[in-house]
C-alpha cells in the first residue's frame, strides 16, 4: 500500500524555530502510520498559532472561532462517528477563551483527541500572558509580572476524570510521537498537553528550560491509579512527562446517543420520511 | 367690493372690548352690512350698531348711493338693526324686509312705521332685476328669528351671526383659515354653542343651496365654505374629543396641590390634559375648550359652606352654554365643613354629563387623599377612554363567543387543566383559541389561561373576559384591567368586593371543595369540571382523560379525581342556573379532525419536517419548549439532542454538526442569542447551513423573562460581525410556523446560510385547533459526494458552491473562519478577498427574488396596516371587525430580505400604520427605509401581546 502523504502546499506562517514545527511533523507521522485516509480525518481548531496547524496538513478541517474548537469537534464526531476527529489548539484557545468547553468536553467524553500546544504565552496577539504562564513573567500587558496562579490542565482534567491525560515535550520528538500515537488510538477523549517554546515571545520557557524542568515517568508507572495520577499532576517544580492518567471504563458521547442504539450509520446516510410525522400531526 | 355690484359697507369696531357686558372681545369686532345693486333694485343686507351709523352712511355715500329699495334685517339684535330707523329715514322709498318674528322684536325695540315693513315667508324670493334674493329661515342661530339671505345668482349666503367671528380687521376675505379658527371658535363657544342641535339642522338646510361664499355679519368672508361648515358640524355633533380640562381656584394652596397631583397622574395615564386657574382665566377661553372637550374637572375650596364664588360664577356661565362635555369631575378641599359638591351638582344641570365626585381633603391633602385622588384619576381616565371605545363597539359585528379565563397560583396544576380541557373542547367540536401567561417563578404568583370559544375561526388575543374562574382568591386583582362590568366572576366574593368590583360574583372556593375530597391539589380538577358543567359538556371524555393521566399514580388518586370532577360538574350546572343568557356556541364536527398543538410544538414539528436531526441549545425562557418537544421526539425521529454548557457552545456545535452532514437547529431567546452572535458570523463565513429559532421576550438584559415582545428584529437582522447573507422569518400563526420552519431548513441548505425563525412568548404558548398543514416532501439532499479535487468554495455563477461533507467522497472538505481561497485555506490575497465577499453576498439577489409576499387582507388602498409575526390573528380580527373599505392589511412573515414588491404594494397608501410589539418601531423603520414614506407606529411594549379591542381602538383613532 502506498504511503499517504499528509503534507500540503500551503505556506507555513510560523516563526523559524517554533515548537509548532515539531508538533506538525509528529502529527503527520502519526497520521501516516494510522493508515487512515485523509478524507476520513477531520482536524478541528479555534484561533491562534497552534490553531493554524490544520491548514498545513492534508485532511478535512474545520477552523472555527477562537476558543470554540471543542463544541464543533464534539458535534462532528456525534453526527458521523466514522470520522477521526483531532483538535489542535493552543493554551490560550483551549484553557482561556475555551475553558468552559474544555470542562464540559471532558464530561461528555467524545472519542476525539485534543492536542494543546502549550507554550505558556500568547503568540498570535504578540506576547501577552496565557492561563499557563508562570507567576512573575513580565509581558507587554503584565508589565510588573503575572500575578495569577497558572492553570494546571493536567490536574484539572484528571479531577474531572478525563479519559486520557498526557503531557509531552516537543523537544523530544520520538517520545512525543509515542504519546500522541497512544492518544489517537485511545477510545474516548484523549488530552495531550505538549510543552513547546515560543521562540519570539517567551524568553523564559525555552527548549532548555523545558528539558531542565521535566522528567519522564518511570516505565512501571500505572496511569490507571487516580490518586497517584493526581499527585503526579500536582508536581510543578519538575513536571512529569508521559501518559499520566487513563480512565478506562467510560462510555463515549457517541455511544450514548440514542440515534446509534439500533443503527450505526452516520446521520447523513439516513433517510428522513414525512410519513412518520404524519402519524403525529395532520399534514 | 366682494364682486361686481356687491359691496361690504359695514363698520369696524376696533375698540369694543365687551359684548353683552360679559363677553370679552380680544380682537374687537365688526358689524358687516352688505349692499347689492341689481339691474332694477338695490338692497342693503343688515345695518350696523347704532354707534357706527355714520360709518355706514359714509360708505354708502362713497358709492354714491341715492336710492335703496330694500333693507333686509336677518336678525333683530341691536348690533345689526341699530341703524335701521336712521337708514329708513334717509332712504324714504326703502322697505324693511324681515320675517314675522323679527318684525315683532323690531317693533318692540325701536320706533319704526309698521307700514314700511314687508314680511316674507321661509324660502320666499325677491327680485332685484338681474339678481334674486332668497330668504332662508335659520332659527336659533342664535335668536328665534334669525334668518339668512341667499343671493342666488352669485351663490352668496349672507348668514348674519351664523358663522360669524368677533374680529376687527381691514381684510375682507379669510386668507388663512388658521388665523380665523380661534376667533370663529370663540364666537361659536360664546354665542352658538347652546343651540348645537338647531345648528346641525340649519347646516343641512343651507347645504342644499350649495353656497360658494359665506358672508357673516361679524368678521371676515369665507370663500372656503366647506372649511367653516365642516368646523360647525364637528363642533355641533355630539361626539367630543378626548381631552380633560381642569379648572380650579385655590385659597391656601390645598386645592392647588391636589390639582397638580391629579394633572400629573392623568398625563401619566396617557390623557391630553389642560389646566386653568379660574382666578386668572378669562371665561371665554374655558368656553372654547368646552366646545369639544370630553371631560371637565373642577376643583374648588369650600367657601362659607359652598363653592368658591369664582368657581360658581364660571361653572354657572358654562352651564348656560350647554357644552357637550360627557364627564364632569369634582374635587376640592375644606377646612371645617360645608357641602360644596351639592351646590356644584345644582349648577351643572344643563350639562348632559355624568358628574363624578372625587376627593375632598380636609386641610392640606395627605397621603390617603392622594391615594384616593389616584383612584379618582383612574376612574376619569377609564371613563374618558370608554367614551371613545363605545363609538367603535357600536360597529361590532354580532358574533357569538365566550371568553373564559382561569387563574391560579403557579404550581396549582393549571397547565394540566389546560391540556385536558382543550382536548375535550376539540373533541366536542368547538372553535377555540387559548393562551397562557405566567410569572417568572416556580411557585406562587399568578398564572392565567385564557380560552375563547367562537363560532367563527377567531384566534385574536381578546381582552374581554366573560367568565373568570379564580382558583385562588389573590389572582383576581391581577386581571383587574381585563374585567369589565359584564364579567362574571366565579371565586371569592369577598375578594371581589374588596377590589371595588361590582361584578356578578358566584362564591365558590375550589380549594375548599378539593380539601373536602381530600387534598387541595384536586382544585384544578374541580375547576375543570365546573367549566364543563357551565358549558354543558358530557363528562365521559373527561373521566377517560383523568383515568389515563392519573393511572400511574394509583387507583385512589384516579377515584379522587373523578370525585372532584363530578363535584365540579354539579357546581357548574348550579352556576348555569344562576347565570342566564350565556351564549350558546355552535359546534362543528370537523374540528375534531384538526391539529391541536402550541407554538413551541409547531416549531419542533416544522423542524422535523425539514429534516432536523441535531439540536443543541441552552434552556432559556420562552424558547425552551422547542428543545423539550424535540427531546420528546428524539427516539422516533433519530435526533441528537444536546443541552450545551452555554449558547456559544450550542451554536458552534450546530455548525460542526451541519459541517458533518446533519441538519441542525439551535434555539434560544434574548441574551442567549446575544451570546450566539459570533457563531452567526461564522456560519456566514464558512457558508454552513443553520436554523436559529429565537423566541423573543422583553429586554434589555434579563428584562421580563416570561413575557412577550417583538424587540429582537434589529438584533437578529444585524447579528454577527461582517457582511453575509441571511433570511429572517416570523411565522404568523401555528400552521404557518410548521410550514415556515420546514422551509427555513430547506432554505438554509439551499443557500448555505443561517436562517432565523423569530417568534415570541405569546406565540410559544398560543394553542388552538387548526387545519391541515401544507408541506411537500423535499427529496433534495443538498449534499454532493466529493471528488478528489473537490473545492468547498469553488466559484460559481450564483455564488453558491456545491457542498460536500467530510467522509462522503474522495475529496477534502476544509472550512475556515479566516478569509480563505476556493479550497478553504487561509489567504490574505486582496483580489481573492473581493471575490469571496462577492460570492458570499451574491445569493442575496436570489433570496430576495424568492422573498415571501405578505399576506393581504382587505382591498382598501388608502390606509395600509402592517404587522409581522405573532400579531397576525389579533390584527386580522381587529381589521375584519372594523370593516372599513379604505383599509388593507399586509402581514409580513419574511422580514429580511423584505418582499421586493413592497414599494408597489404601498404606492397608493395615504397612511401607513405599522403595528408591532416594541418601543421604537423596528419594522416600521424598515418599511420607511424601503418606501421612503411616512409611517405611523402603533406600539406596545408592556410585556403583553396586543389585544383585539386595543388594536381596533388604535386603528380607528387613526382613520380620519
Amino acid at each position: 500500500m502506498n504511503k499517504i502523504d499528509f503534507s500540503n502546499q500551503t505556506e507555513i506562517a510560523w516563526c523559524p524555530g517554533c515548537g509548532n514545527f515539531g508538533i506538525h511533523l509528529v502529527l503527520k507521522k502519526v497520521l501516516e502510520e494510522t493508515k487512515l485516509k485523509p478524507e476520513n480525518i477531520v482536524l478541528v481548531s479555534g484561533i491562534g498559532q497552534a490553531a493554524k496547524t490544520p491548514q498545513y496538513i492534508n485532511t478535512n478541517f474545520f477552523n472555527g472561532l477562537h476558543g470554540r474548537s471543542l463544541p464543533p469537534a464534539t458535534a462532528i464526531k456525534a453526527v458521523n462517528p466514522d470520522l477521526k476527529v483531532i483538535v489542535t489548539s493552543g493554551d490560550g484557545d483551549m484553557y482561556g477563551e475555551g475553558g468552559n468547553h474544555f470542562l464540559h468536553a471532558i464530561r461528555r467524553n467524545p472519542d476525539i483527541t485534543i492536542i494543546v500546544h502549550n507554550n505558556m504565552i500568547y503568540g498570535l496577539t504578540k506576547g501577552q500572558a496565557s492561563p499557563t504562564s508562570k507567576k512573575g513573567m513580565k509581558t507587554i500587558v503584565q508589565t510588573t509580572g503575572v500575578i495569577l496562579e497558572p492553570l494546571n490542565p493536567i490536574s484539572l482534567a484528571i479531577s474531572l476524570d478525563a479519559s486520557f491525560v498526557a503531557r509531552a515535550n516537543i523537544g523530544d520528538l520520538k517520545e512525543t510521537k509515542e504519546i500522541l500515537q497512544k492518544a489517537i488510538y485511545h477510545k474516548g477523549l484523549s488530552i495531550v498537553d505538549i510543552l513547546q517554546p515560543c521562540v519570539t515571545f517567551n524568553k523564559i520557557n525555552t527548549f532548555e528550560w523545558f528539558k531542565e524542568n521535566t522528567y519522564y515517568l518511570e516505565k512501571d508507572y500505572n496511569p490507571e491509579n487516580k490518586e497517584n495520577a493526581i499527585l503526579k499532576a500536582l508536581e510543578t517544580e519538575k513536571m512529569p512527562l508521559g501518559i499520566i492518567y487513563i480512565s478506562k471504563k467510560k462510555k463515549t458521547f457517541e455511544e450514548m446517543q440514542n440515534v446509534y442504539q439500533k443503527n450505526k450509520n452516520p446521520l447523513f446516510k439516513r433517510k428522513r420520511n414525512l410519513e412518520k410525522l404524519k402519524k403525529i400531526i395532520k399534514i | 367690493m366682494i364682486k361686481k355690484n356687491i359691496y361690504s359697507v359695514g363698520a369696524i369696531d376696533w375698540d369694543r372690548k365687551l359684548f353683552d357686558e360679559l363677553i370679552y372681545l380680544p380682537d374687537g369686532t365688526s358689524y358687516n352690512s352688505y349692499l347689492i345693486i341689481g339691474s332694477k333694485k338695490t338692497a342693503l343686507i343688515d345695518t350696523v350698531d347704532i354707534t357706527k351709523t355714520e360709518e355706514l352712511i359714509l360708505n354708502l355715500e362713497k358709492l354714491n348711493i341715492k336710492n335703496i329699495d330694500y333693507i333686509i334685517s336677518n336678525h333683530a339684535e341691536q348690533d345689526h338693526s341699530g341703524s335701521i330707523p336712521i337708514i329708513l329715514n334717509k332712504f324714504p322709498k326703502a322697505k324693511l324686509i324681515c320675517n314675522p318674528l323679527c318684525k315683532k322684536i323690531l317693533l318692540d325695540e325701536m320706533v319704526i312705521e309698521e307700514k314700511r315693513i314687508q314680511v316674507i315667508k321661509d324660502l320666499e324670493e325677491i327680485s332685484l332685476g338681474d339678481k334674486t334674493l332668497k330668504f332662508i329661515y335659520t332659527p336659533w342661530v342664535h335668536w328665534p328669528e334669525t334668518m339668512s339671505t341667499f343671493l342666488k345668482e352669485d351663490k352668496i349666503l349672507f348668514s348674519c351671526d351664523f358663522f360669524g367671528a368677533h374680529l376687527a380687521t381691514s381684510e375682507l376675505f379669510v386668507k388663512d383659515t388658521k388665523e380665523i379658527e380661534l376667533p370663529a371658535k370663540r364666537y361659536y363657544a360664546e354665542i352658538m354653542m347652546p343651540f348645537r342641535n338647531y345648528i346641525l339642522k340649519n347646516l343641512e338646510k343651507i347645504k342644499e343651496y350649495n353656497p360658494k361664499i359665506i358672508a357673516p355679519s361679524h368678521g371676515k368672508i369665507y370663500q372656503d365654505v366647506d372649511w367653516i361648515i365642516d368646523k360647525y358640524y364637528n363642533w355641533s355633533k355630539k361626539e367630543t374629543k378626548p381631552k380633560i380640562i381642569i379648572g380650579y381656584t385655590s385659597m391656601h394652596g390645598s386645592t392647588k396641590k391636589m390639582v397638580e397631583y391629579l394633572t400629573s397622574k392623568l398625563i401619566n395615564q396617557g390623557n391630553k390634559v389642560k389646566e386653568y386657574n379660574l382666578t386668572t382665566t378669562e371665561i371665554g377661553q374655558l368656553a372654547i375648550e368646552m366646545v369639544d372637550a370630553s371631560t371637565l374637572i373642577i376643583a374648588s375650596p369650600t367657601f362659607l359652606g359652598g363653592l368658591h364664588p369664582i368657581v360658581s360664577t364660571t361653572v354657572s356661565t358654562l352651564n348656560k352654554l350647554k357644552p357637550k362635555t360627557k364627564i364632569i369631575g369634582f374635587i376640592g378641599s375644606k377646612e371645617w365643613g360645608g357641602e360644596a359638591f351639592k351646590e356644584f351638582e345644582n349648577i351643572t344641570n344643563n350639562f348632559e354629563a355624568e358628574v363624578i365626585l372625587g376627593e375632598i381633603s380636609t386641610g392640606i391633602p395627605k397621603k390617603e387623599n392622594f391615594k384616593k385622588l389616584n383612584e379618582f384619576s383612574k376612574i376619569i381616565t377609564e371613563k374618558t377612554k370608554e367614551l371613545f371605545k363605545k363609538e367603535i363597539k357600536n360597529k361590532k359585528i354580532d358574533e357569538k363567543e365566550l371568553s373564559i379565563v382561569l387563574s391560579g397560583e403557579a404550581g396549582q396544576g393549571l397547565v394540566s387543566v389546560q391540556n385536558v380541557l382543550l382536548k375535550i373542547l376539540k373533541e366536542e367540536g368547538f372553535y377555540f383559541s387559548s393562551n397562557s401567561e405566567y410569572m417568572s417563578r416556580v411557585r406562587g404568583g399568578v398564572n392565567t389561561i385564557s380560552i375563547r370559544l367562537t363560532e367563527k375561526e377567531r384566534r385574536g388575543n381578546l381582552k374581554k373576559i366573560d367568565i373568570l374562574l379564580a382558583l385562588d382568591k389573590n389572582t383576581i386583582e391581577h386581571l383587574k384591567e381585563r374585567i369589565d362590568e359584564n364579567t362574571i366572576i366565579i371565586g371569592n366574593k369577598e375578594e371581589v368586593r374588596k377590589l371595588g368590583l361590582k361584578n356578578k360574583t358566584i362564591d365558590v372556593s375550589f380549594k375548599e371543595i378539593a380539601e373536602k375530597i381530600g387534598n387541595k391539589v384536586f382544585a384544578n380538577t374541580v375547576a375543570t369540571g365546573t367549566l364543563l358543567g357551565i358549558l354543558n359538556i358530557n363528562k365521559k371524555y373527561f373521566i377517560k382523560q383523568l383515568k389515563e393521566s392519573f393511572s400511574k399514580k394509583g387507583k385512589e388518586i384516579v377515584l379522587k379525581n373523578i370525585q372532584a370532577a363530578e363535584k365540579g360538574i354539579l357546581k357548574g350546572k348550579e352556576i348555569l342556573k344562576i347565570v342566564k343568557n350565556l351564549p350558546k356556541i355552535k359546534k362543528n364536527k370537523q374540528i375534531k379532525l384538526n391539529n391541536l398543538f402550541t407554538g413551541a410544538q409547531a416549531i419542533a414539528y416544522g423542524a422535523i419536517a425539514g429534516g432536523c436531526d441535531f439540536i443543541s441549545a441552552y434552556p432559556m425562557s420562552p424558547s425552551t419548549g422547542v428543545l423539550q418537544n424535540l427531546a420528546k421526539l428524539r427516539e422516533n425521529f433519530d435526533i441528537i439532542v444536546e443541552q450545551a454548557e452555554d449558547e456559544i457552545s450550542a451554536i458552534n456545535m450546530c455548525l460542526g454538526a451541519s459541517f458533518a452532514g446533519a441538519r441542525s437547529l439551535t434555539n434560544t431567546s434574548g441574551g442567549g442569542f446575544a451570546l450566539m452572535c459570533e457563531g452567526v458570523s461564522l456560519a456566514g463565513m464558512i457558508e454552513t447551513p443553520l436554523v436559529i429559532h429565537v423566541a423573543q421576550r422583553p429586554g434589555p438584559a434579563t428584562g421580563l423573562p416570561t413575557r412577550t415582545a417583538q424587540e429582537d428584529l434589529n438584533l437578529v437582522m444585524h447579528a454577527g460581525h461582517g457582511e453575509f447573507a441571511r433570511i429572517v422569518y416570523a411565522p404568523k400563526n401555528l400552521k404557518s410556523a410548521v410550514e415556515i420552519t420546514n422551509k427555513a431548513f430547506i432554505d438554509s441548505q439551499k443557500y448555505q446560510i443561517p436562517v432565523f425563525i423569530l417568534t415570541d412568548q405569546y406565540f410559544m404558548e398560543n394553542l388552538y385547533p387548526f387545519e391541515k398543514i401544507e408541506i411537500k416532501e423535499d427529496k433534495e439532499k443538498y449534499i454532493i459526494e466529493s471528488k478528489k479535487d473537490y473545492q468547498r468554495y469553488a466559484f460559481t455563477e450564483s455564488g453558491i458552491s456545491p457542498r460536500a461533507i467530510p467522509g462522503f467522497g474522495k475529496g477534502l472538505v476544509c472550512v475556515d473562519s479566516d478569509e480563505h481561497d476556493q479550497t478553504g485555506h487561509i489567504t490574505e490575497d486582496f483580489s481573492l478577498r473581493i471575490k469571496m465577499v462577492k460570492k458570499r453576498l451574491k445569493r442575496i439577489e436570489d433570496i430576495t427574488f424568492e422573498s415571501l409576499k405578505p399576506t393581504i387582507i382587505g382591498k382598501g388602498n388608502e390606509i395600509i396596516i402592517i404587522g409581522w409575526g405573532s400579531t397576525f390573528e389579533t390584527i386580522k380580527e381587529a381589521v375584519e371587525k372594523i370593516d372599513n373599505k379604505k383599509i388593507k392589511y399586509l402581514h409580513y412573515e419574511q422580514l429580511y430580505p423584505i418582499y421586493p414588491g413592497t414599494k408597489d404594494l404601498l404606492k397608493s397608501a395615504k397612511k401607513i400604520i405599522v403595528i408591532e410589539g416594541n418601543a421604537t418601531g423596528q419594522f416600521a423603520e424598515l418599511i420607511k427605509k424601503e418606501t421612503n414614506k411616512e409611517v405611523i407606529k402603533i406600539l406596545k411594549y408592556n410585556g403583553l401581546q396586543f389585544f383585539v379591542e386595543e388594536v381596533m381602538q388604535e386603528i380607528t383613532e387613526r382613520l380620519d
